[in-house]
């Protein structure tokens, strides 16, 4: 009998990942910050809940509310301080400032969801069978 | 690129020499797999026309994004032709339509559709929606022009095997359960509690612990959900095809009894069926007509939580913790299931059901399909769920009464396992006409109403 694999859970982190990482790039290479500012709340929220001791609501409840999407981050960024870092550096790009540090800000940032997604990509595995999937058992 | 190219077009361009014939839902399902595809294409094209980065640990993260297209096509890959694959010709389409009309009686869910796909397991799947939906709108956020997930579609995947089947497709209701649950955000209202219940029983964990914590607990109270749901869209027929499809009958003490990380165990569920059961009033039936299955649901209902088991090898000493939450949880799963149906539950009102259910069963056991039943001269058509419910109790119990009206050679009496397999399929095809005749437009009225 199928049952609920992790899968699935691991596509979505890299897809919200590379999310993440195009809107940096955007910014990083073009100026732009029309993705960024749709993706900075989405990506501030998500770390948030991977975070704290509270449950996530939002969008952190879709993106973080697996336990194998929590525990890719913690084995990533096992220190909290790390997190929290980032969280601050990602609120910081929220703000206009300087434009040279905050693109060194956004490309840190993309090296931090780059770290993610490849963990997320390389626990991914391809079984035969489908896997997310709630089954009777 | 190309090969990637080649991937995605392999996924979404159709492979059949023969036209197929679908249902809407897999229509939509199959255009908006076709529409992402052409997108990404024309955004790989895009995408080639872009100099290399030239820091190599740039060009790195730039490469990857291949790589996550990729195995969102791989994820694609399963569904698309196993929904094709699931033709009018080979779902149970006239059960399918049923269970549409009967989700649809459920406020908020009005309007709702079933894709139903093949599966190779002999399982029944509910693939989450909300998951799709989800990461068809993060692969939205990279390829621009990417259409969002088709709106209001449970999808389900049956065993490719039972396409005639009508009772052990019974177990689909448990799987639009999940879709219920989802599409209700059920979740939201059951996290709150849940985050309480940890707060009480688990205490201060990390992040970590408290996750894995939370997540046992959300399976299992979705899991009861489904169950209870399933009971509340077609009565105890789903109880009937869930002791048939998983064999309960034949387990011991200890497997009845185990938990795991995804599922509460067989007599955790088999509770939360009695008290469904109970709620909407099947009892008097199971008791006069249930037989050996109706003492199985009360047996299993009768052993107490404590007997419970769960072992997690990923983190054993939370175990014993999360039981204990999820004991505080559990009463909860019944009130979202009466909170959903809102008073639309099958239920069995007894006197002129009974009446009802006798005379369908009086149809099968001389091999007359049930659509219209007369009584004093006038013909009635029976309610679809009593119809599933009798007929089920008819398969259970009354095979036998067909089997001896019938004029058999020497040699078909002796092999009586083929000639209860035979008439056991006769009885549901006989129902699936039935269910079939009563959605054709007619004039006869409602029995039991």
């Amino acid at each position: 009998m199928a049952d609920i694999a992790s899968r699935d859970h691991y596509l979505t982190l890299a897809l919200f990942s590379r999310r993440i990482i195009k809107a940096l790039m955007d910014f990083v290479r073009d100026g732009k910050r029309k993705r960024l500012d749709s993706a900075l709340p989405a990506a501030i929220e998500s770390l948030q809940a991977a975070t704290g001791n509270r449950r996530p609501s939002g969008y952190g409840l879709r993106v973080m509310r697996r336990y194998d999407q929590v525990r890719t981050i913690n084995e990533l960024f096992p220190k909290k301080e790390d997190r929290t870092k980032m969280i601050k550096t990602l609120k910081s790009l929220e703000q206009k400032g300087d434009e040279a540090v905050q693109k060194e800000r956004a490309t840190e940032a993309i090296y931090f969801f780059y770290a993610i997604e490849n963990r997320a990509l390389r626990n991914y595995r391809h079984p035969s069978r489908p896997s997310l999937a709630a089954s009777i058992r | 690129m190309a090969s990637l190219r080649r991937l995605i077009r392999s996924v979404y361009l159709p492979r059949d020499e023969h036209e197929r014939s679908h249902r809407a839902a897999t229509t939509d399902f199959l255009n908006y797999i076709c529409t992402l595809g052409l997108k990404t294409e024309v955004y790989l094209q895009r995408l080639a026309l872009v100099p290399p980065n030239p820091d190599p640990k740039m060009a790195a993260v730039d490469r990857e994004e291949l790589t996550v297209l990729r195995k969102f096509w791989f994820d694609l890959h399963e569904f698309a032709q196993p929904s094709r694959n699931a033709d009018t010709l080979h779902s149970p389409i006239v059960l399918i339509s049923q269970l549409e009309e009967h989700l649809s009686r459920i406020p908020r869910l009005r309007e709702c559709r079933l894709l139903i796909s093949h599966t190779t397991e002999l399982n029944y799947i509910q693939y989450p929606r909300q998951e799709l939906r989800e990461r068809g709108g993060e692969y939205a956020g990279i390829v621009p022009g990417a259409p969002r997930f088709p709106r209001n579609l449970a999808l389900i995947a049956m065993p490719y095997s039972q396409d005639e089947s009508l009772f052990s497709n019974l177990l689909i209701c448990h799987e639009m359960g999940h879709f219920a649950f989802e599409e209700l955000e059920l979740e939201i209202d059951l996290s709150r509690r849940i985050g309480r219940a940890l707060r009480k029983h688990v205490g201060h964990r990390s992040v970590d612990d408290l996750s894995w914590c939370h997540e046992r607990l959300w399976y299992w109270a979705e899991e009861l959900f489904c169950d209870r749901f399933a009971i509340g869209l077609v009565g105890p027929s789903f109880s009937f095809s869930y002791i048939e499809l998983l064999d309960v009958i034949g387990m011991n003490d200890d497997e009845v009894n185990e938990f795991e990380d995804t599922h509460p165990s067989h007599s955790c569920r088999f509770y939360e069926h009695f008290e469904q059961l109970k709620r909407c009033g099947w009892w008097p039936l199971l008791d006069r007509l249930g037989g050996s299955y109706a003492s199985l649901i009360r047996k299993l209902r009768n052993i107490s939580p404590l007997n419970y088991k769960f072992h997690s090898k990923e983190k054993s000493a939370l175990a014993p913790l999360v039981m204990k939450a999820f004991r505080d949880i559990q009463p909860y799963v019944g009130h979202l299931v009466t909170r959903t149906f809102q008073g639309h539950e099958a239920r069995f009102h007894g006197g002129q059901h009974f009446e009802c259910v006798e005379a369908i069963q009086k149809y099968l056991g001389w091999g007359v399909v049930p659509a219209t039943l007369v009584n004093n001269g006038r013909a009635f058509y029976p309610d679809p769920v009593l119809l599933i419910n009798a007929a089920y109790l008819f398969y259970l119990e009354g095979i036998p009464v067909l089997i001896n009206r019938i004029k058999q050679k020497r040699e078909e009496r002796a092999n009586y396992i083929s000639q209860r397999e035979k008439w056991g399929k006769s009885v549901e095809q006989w129902t699936l006409k039935a269910l079939e005749d009563l959605r054709l437009p007619n004039d006869r009225e409602f029995w039991a109403w």
